[in-house]
């Protein structure tokens, strides 16, 4: 059954685009990610424009990710102050991205090393946190229990403005979180991806929080900082098709619904170990790209986003 | 010194305050019992962030180097069956050629998967002599909106494939169909082809490159390229029976557009041959837009876009509140 796409000007299966809604929202319920790193590159195979699915797969992240954090939300998984902090910083530092991103463009090879430093980036967090989980499900499988080390007192508990996060159990200086989020800001402007799996893990490993309320505010931030690149792609690109993105959603949605349930199926470490390999895969797609010698070296774009 | 210190001091205690209040804020939604008023305060948190972010970056965001071609974006307007364009020219004296579209208007509606164009003409060959006269050669080209289209070109760079150049072509058409009689190079000189922009290797014009000159050949190169591309994605088309003679002087050609041709109206082009020479050329216009809510969507997206954008979250909003919706429902 076919449908004609108004903005991406082509026809299109519409189960095919529901199955993949309902694949991408699968991970973002259960890893609290956008899924757009998976999403582009396969409307991109699908054959719509490269600047459409951009675009629409922004629009159909806001539905699959509200979906997936509301179901979070009724089992007390989202720290929504967590979540504000991040998200405000996180856009303030996605604004010093574009600007800084605007400047080195004129510097020549800069998107090369970004790629680069990416890659390795995904690489050694993947890895370390497979380790990590592989450990603690050893030592569960021993009998020893994992341990969560609530007590530890660094340097960063001297910092000032605590601030007591209910949801995540921890009394932490409001400085760590603004600067994760400014980081993720940072790093998602210049890479044009939603950065979903870099913040997951650091709520992890740097803000100590468990693994369950991580995915539910990650969810809960990515909804607003998609909502944000949806309205800003319609106003500057006009990419985003609408009867492609219900088709997305439509799945999406109820895709996310069984991501979180299957995620709360799962122990943190198996889903932290899960995660890490979704963030090598990640890695691994983009030194693909880099890497392997492209069968064809020419590619068309509109100007749109050029 | 003192006093810009004590300022500053200041305004952090303002901003260490607004952070308590707010803080309470979400700790008193947090601690109640009542999950709406929890969601009352997340969505009017959330609004109140959209409705900045949107404003902001309304305003702030860097406008994109390469401006959108507004003339190329938007909806050609609408054109009544008088404006219908059709021209004809002679070469020769007394051999004229007509011809017309079966339909003269496609549709693209919500299901519209490709279309049949099917062109039909006569020859009008007032110096006929039934002994003289070899056969006619007809060529008929189909051409879609132009639109400007950028190639990039990866190279190797230290091991790694990035795009490193960019060559920018303006015009080019976003489809071609050549159809004819016989093969091209049997009816006429490729420099005849070449004056009359007739086939794939003669509608794109030159290249603008940008950035660091590139030498000719390199030029070339990404327009083969782009030809090429077009060529596998069906959308350049050349077919060497696709005209066919019914009788002397009748014709008919079956052309068929792919669903991804960009909407737009096209231009039939009808060129007589005879012994490597032009004798006549007619041109027609086919019009070719959206109908019923495509256009209306296609609209809404191109002259209301924070409209557009904005119905695009509620939507997406809508859709992700309705699902979890269900599923408690369903849960319990």
């Amino acid at each position: 059954m076919n449908i004609y796409l108004p903005i991406a000007e082509m026809s299109a299966n519409i189960f095919v685009f529901l199955g993949m809604g309902g694949a991408v929202g699968f991970l973002s319920g259960m890893f609290g990610v956008g899924g757009g790193f998976l999403m582009t590159p396969l409307l991109i195979f699908s054959g719509i424009p490269p600047a459409v699915a951009v675009g629409t797969e922004a629009a159909q992240i806001v539905a699959s990710s509200a979906s997936g954090a509301i179901a979070q939300y009724r089992r007390k998984n989202v720290d929504v102050k967590m979540g504000i902090i991040l998200l405000v910083s996180g856009i303030c530092g996605s604004m010093i991205g574009v600007q800084v991103v605007k400047i080195l463009r004129a510097q020549g090879q800069f998107e090369l090393l970004v790629s680069i430093v990416y890659v390795i980036f995904l690489a050694l967090i993947g890895s370390l946190m497979m380790i990590e989980s592989l450990n603690t499900m050893r030592k569960t499988k021993a009998g020893k229990g994992a341990v969560r080390r609530p007590g530890q007192h660094s340097w960063i508990h001297g910092l000032p403005l605590k601030m007591r996060f209910h949801r995540s159990k921890l009394y932490i200086s409001a400085f760590p979180p603004i600067m994760i989020g400014l980081g993720v800001g940072f790093l998602s402007a210049i890479m044009g991806v939603g950065g979903g799996f870099i913040i997951v893990p650091a709520m992890i490993y740097l803000l100590r929080m468990p693994t369950s309320v991580v995915v539910g505010t990650s969810l809960f931030q990515v909804v607003f900082v998609t909502a944000a690149t949806t309205i800003l792609h319609a106003i500057t690109n006009m990419n985003v098709d609408i009867v492609l993105a219900l088709l997305l959603m439509a799945g999406g949605v109820i895709g996310a619904q069984f991501g979180a349930v299957a995620g709360e199926k799962l122990k943190g470490e198996q889903l932290r170990f899960l995660l890490a390999g979704l963030v090598l895969l990640v890695g691994v797609r983009m030194a693909w790209d880099l890497f392997v010698p492209p069968a064809e070296l020419y590619s068309i774009s509109s100007v749109v986003g050029g | 010194m003192q006093n810009w210190l004590a300022g500053l001091l200041s305004v952090t205690n303002l901003v260490a305050i607004t952070f308590r209040r707010a803080e309470n804020v979400v700790d008193a939604a947090e601690g109640d019992g009542r999950s709406f008023s929890r969601y009352m305060v997340v969505s009017i948190a959330g609004l109140a962030v959209i409705g900045a972010v949107a404003a902001g970056t309304y305003y702030f965001w860097p406008s994109d180097p390469v401006a959108v071609d507004e003339s190329a974006r938007t909806v050609a307007a609408p054109k009544t069956a008088d404006q219908h364009t059709r021209t004809q020219i002679s070469y020769v004296d007394g051999i004229s050629l007509e011809a017309d579209v079966a339909a003269r208007s496609v549709p693209v509606t919500s299901s519209f998967r490709g279309a049949e164009i099917i062109l039909f003409g006569a020859v009008d060959d007032t110096r006929y002599t039934a002994t003289a006269n070899r056969p006619f050669d007809v060529v008929v080209a189909i051409e879609g909106r132009e639109e400007p289209v950028v190639m990039r070109k990866k190279s190797n760079i230290a091991g790694m494939w990035i795009n490193t150049e960019a060559v920018r072509f303006n015009n080019v058409p976003s489809f071609y169909a050549v159809h004819s009689t016989r093969p091209l190079e049997e009816i006429a000189e490729a420099d005849l082809y070449r004056r009359h922009k007739i086939g794939i290797a003669n509608i794109l014009g030159a290249p603008v490159a940008n950035g660091t000159g590139l030498s000719k050949t390199e030029l070339n190169g990404f327009a083969d390229a782009l030809r090429r591309l077009k060529q596998e994605s069906g959308l350049y088309v050349e077919d060497d029976s696709g005209v066919s003679f019914t009788g002397r002087v009748l014709f008919r050609s079956k052309i068929d557009l792919p669903p991804s041709v960009l909407v737009g109206n096209l231009i039939a082009r009808v060129y007589l041959f005879r012994d490597g020479e032009l004798l006549a050329n007619f041109t027609s216009d086919i019009r070719m837009e959206r109908q019923g809510l495509m256009r209306y969507m296609h609209q809404l997206a191109f002259t209301y876009q924070l409209a557009y954008g904005i119905l695009a979250v509620v939507l997406a909003a809508v859709a992700g509140i309705g699902a979890s919706m269900l599923f408690r429902k369903k849960g319990h």
